[in-house]
């Protein structure tokens, strides 16, 4: 579909009426779900596993839709949507694999370099690899930050979380993605 | 940051991921397609509550347990109130000071501390 001219507050006064309302879930659904998915894609690696996050986040939003009162951006209220799912998903795939903590690295390695939509060699790769040996909060925080260049106080509305356990959270991620990048070259 | 400039410079900010051909392209119509159909939150009316004055019985007695009723309510919420006062300027005051740290004093902080990433984090988040 041809990503059309977006207006926030016209799709929010869309949202108001039983008639329109499919129609402006429609613009919201275009303009954001190609960012969001890269978003979800980087927490989860798999595309299929980010596809069926993807289908799951825009369900949620659309069966809430009437209890978004337009007190933040929907992109915010999109993002903590996806966001939330990525953890629930992360937490949950953890206790079924019972990933044997002696050697998460590895498991985590042969996961995504089998996934056939994934570059594991290129520079790139390397960090995603990185990225991936992260507890699932800091990765959501160094993804926004590094690859969004997402402002504290934007990601503090998304993770309900406080602006220094943020900037905190981001240091100790940056430290251990350049260690494990060290290591590997 | 510095460890952070090292990490751009070595990896960069590019994309190791491919989607399947035409993925994005028929994104939003597969979504559409797949909502389930719902109607629109009327809005809760909330009907008045019939009050049953029983007025020929109600005696002064009653009137003066309501009346004492509503003093002993009036005092419970102000002081609650007051405490909740105390307690939002107490959290802004934290905020504050957070929001005032720079990225050099959060390095500074976690490199030096003596706790560990978790237990620096939850205090940093009120452990949310």
């Amino acid at each position: 579909m041809k990503k059309s001219a977006y207006n926030e507050e016209e799709v929010l006064s869309m949202l108001q009426q039983e008639e329109t309302q499919r129609q402006a879930f429609e613009k919201i659904v275009n303009k954001y779900s190609e960012q969001l998915y890269w978003q979800v894609r980087r927490m989860v690696n798999s595309h299929d596993d980010a596809n069926d996050l993807m289908q799951n986040v825009f369900i949620k939003a659309w069966l809430n839709i009437d209890n978004f009162r337009g007190e933040s951006r929907i992109s915010t209220w999109l993002y903590r949507i996806a966001s939330n799912e990525c953890i629930t998903f992360i937490n949950k795939k953890k206790n079924e694999q019972n990933i044997s903590l002696s050697d998460p690295d590895a498991e985590i390695a042969r996961e995504i370099e089998g996934d056939a939509y994934f570059n594991g060699k290129s520079a790139e790769g390397l960090l995603q690899r990185a990225l991936s040996t992260l507890p699932e909060k800091q990765r959501i925080v160094f993804t926004l930050k590094y690859f969004k260049e997402m402002k504290y106080e934007t990601m503090s509305k998304i993770l309900d979380t406080s602006v220094g356990a943020l900037k905190a959270s981001y240091h100790i991620a940056v430290k251990k993605i350049a260690t494990f990048v060290e290591e590997d070259i | 940051m510095k460890k952070e400039d090292e990490i751009l410079k070595k990896c960069g900010t590019g994309n190791p991921f491919i989607v399947p051909e035409g993925y994005f392209e028929t994104f939003t119509t597969r979504i559409m397609d797949s909502l389930p159909e719902k109607k629109m939150s009327p809005i809760t009316k909330i009907k008045p509550t019939m009050i049953i004055w029983h007025r020929r019985r109600l005696s002064w007695l009653y009137m003066a347990a309501a009346f004492f009723g509503l003093v002993v309510t009036f005092s419970f919420v102000y002081k609650k109130d007051n405490r909740h006062i105390l307690s939002a300027q107490e959290q802004q005051a934290k905020v504050n000071v957070q929001q005032q740290l720079s990225d050099q004093d959060i390095e500074m902080m976690v490199d030096n501390s003596h706790m560990d990433d978790y237990t620096l984090y939850q205090y940093l988040s009120d452990a949310k």
